[in-house]
């Protein structure tokens, strides 16, 4: 018999990498947020063990149907056009509203964006909305795949958003509304990385936006169950046939955002490898 | 070539589903978004969804309203399959009501345990586990259960003691400075 104790004591790194107690709680209920803006037919309800009154909560939005069009877990699904396509993107709007309130849907761009093909069958389709009200907080960009929240706000296609809307008229829009002040002489750039004179991170616009991309199931792998791992990739048989593929090679996104997904000739999302 | 007694042997069936397991399932939140997504799926005409959150107890519990289950998921959990992958790393109950049919009223209980040990772990803060695989499995008609699903998670990682997942115990007190 072999008994270990005190195993990794002396090294305090291992020891405190387990989280704690509030950081779990903060981490599920980030998720329960990122799923609610998904699944907006259902109203959800979070509890402590002994309090009466529960700890999260969201009302389920009226009028939206149900069930989804397409399931996380579904082996063959074919994608057809529906009349929720717009309901869907007002949906997002309104469960974002009641997280975080209406003041950062200034102006919000409803997307319903689809890919057609040959057949009556669509191959790929976004919906939801993007704001015009910037933020400095990464906490507001919602992408979900297949109704499944995508959670690590460093997948590629949370940077692929992000590189396209610093260089989109939105961000231009959004700046223009955050700092009205701003001249030629100091500018202010938007996205990922920028600076400026004044403080890095104050310079850096995040968008606000809740989409969510539906592909046929049966061509993304999802691997395990953490939410946080998936690879897909959509293929369509429009022409020209496709010449390039990539995360850092998707068709751009800019305004109207429809159109770019229209003329997506593939999109292709790759986890990237954890460091640890 | 015959294997020789230092050859590499390969792990066993039971080694190797729960490092499956521990592998997509790494933290207390992947747990509780593999259960969400899943329960989800299976029961897609629910209109309420209820979490209770205990990470000091290292428990979960999901209701759903709306037509409960069909069996089948209910087997999936037996088999350690789907929803019921959970069960390798933790303490799984799944109960609810499902209606199939006009009057037809099915009520299932699974509860997941893993063998128990040979030798109890010292390092463990809870009771060692007790045999069995499925604990109680039951379909009847009649209950006291309301339409809908309820599922229940506890001790998890009770088998996967990390310092990364779950410590084993809490820190020990620092002696008060003189």
């Amino acid at each position: 018999m072999l008994i270990v104790d005190r195993y990794l004591e002396q090294v305090p790194v291992r020891r405190r990498s387990a989280p704690s107690q509030a950081a779990l709680q903060a981490r599920c209920l980030r998720f329960v947020e990122q799923l609610s803006l998904s699944h907006f037919w259902l109203a959800f309800r979070v509890w402590e063990p002994g309090k009466e009154d529960p700890l999260w909560r969201v009302q389920a939005v009226r009028g939206h149907p149900s069930p989804p069009v397409a399931s996380p877990f579904a082996t063959e699904h074919q994608l057809t056009s529906s009349d929720t396509f717009d309901a869907q993107a007002s949906s997002a709007e309104e469960r974002f509203a009641q997280l975080h309130g209406s003041a950062l849907l200034k102006t919000p761009t409803t997307i319903a964006a689809s890919s057609p093909s040959s057949s009556s069958q669509t191959l790929l389709r976004l919906t939801g909305f993007i704001s015009l009200s910037a933020t400095h907080s990464r906490s507001t960009e919602y992408f979900s795949l297949n109704h499944r929240p995508l959670t690590s706000p460093d997948s590629a296609l949370h940077t692929l958003i992000a590189d396209l809307f610093a260089n989109s008229a939105f961000a231009e829009r959004a700046q223009a509304e955050t700092e009205p002040g701003l001249s030629a002489a100091s500018p202010v750039k938007l996205g990922r990385g920028a600076a400026n004179e004044r403080s890095p991170r104050k310079a850096v616009r995040r968008p606000v936006y809740v989409l969510d991309l539906t592909v046929p199931p049966n061509q993304v792998i999802w691997e395990g169950g953490s939410g946080d791992a998936v690879d897909f990739e959509v293929r369509t048989t429009l022409t020209p046939p496709l010449r390039e593929r990539g995360a850092n090679r998707a068709p751009p996104l800019t305004p109207p955002l429809d159109a770019g997904l229209a003329q997506s000739q593939g999109l292709r999302h790759q986890r990237r490898p954890r460091l640890s | 070539m015959s294997a020789g007694p230092s050859s590499i042997q390969p792990l066993s069936a039971r080694t190797v589903s729960l490092l499956q397991a521990s592998q997509s399932l790494p933290s207390l939140p992947a747990t509780l978004s593999y259960l969400l997504l899943h329960l989800l799926e299976l029961a897609p005409a629910a209109s309420q969804l209820s979490i209770t959150l205990d990470p000091a107890r290292w428990a979960v519990k999901i209701q759903l309203d709306g037509e409960g289950l069909e069996p089948a998921a209910y087997d999936q959990v037996a088999a350690c399959q789907g929803l019921g992958l959970v069960g390798r790393v933790g303490l799984l109950e799944l109960e609810g009501r499902n209606r199939t049919g006009a009057q037809r009223t099915c009520i299932v209980k699974v509860r997941l345990k893993h063998a128990q040990p040979a030798v109890a772990n010292p390092l463990t803060r809870h009771d060692p586990p007790q045999g069995g695989t499925v604990l109680h499995d039951s379909t009847s008609i009649t209950g006291s259960l309301r339409q809908g699903t309820t599922l229940k998670l506890r001790d998890l990682f009770y088998n996967v003691w990390s310092p990364s997942r779950r410590p084993s115990r809490p820190p020990r007190s620092r002696p008060a400075p003189c």
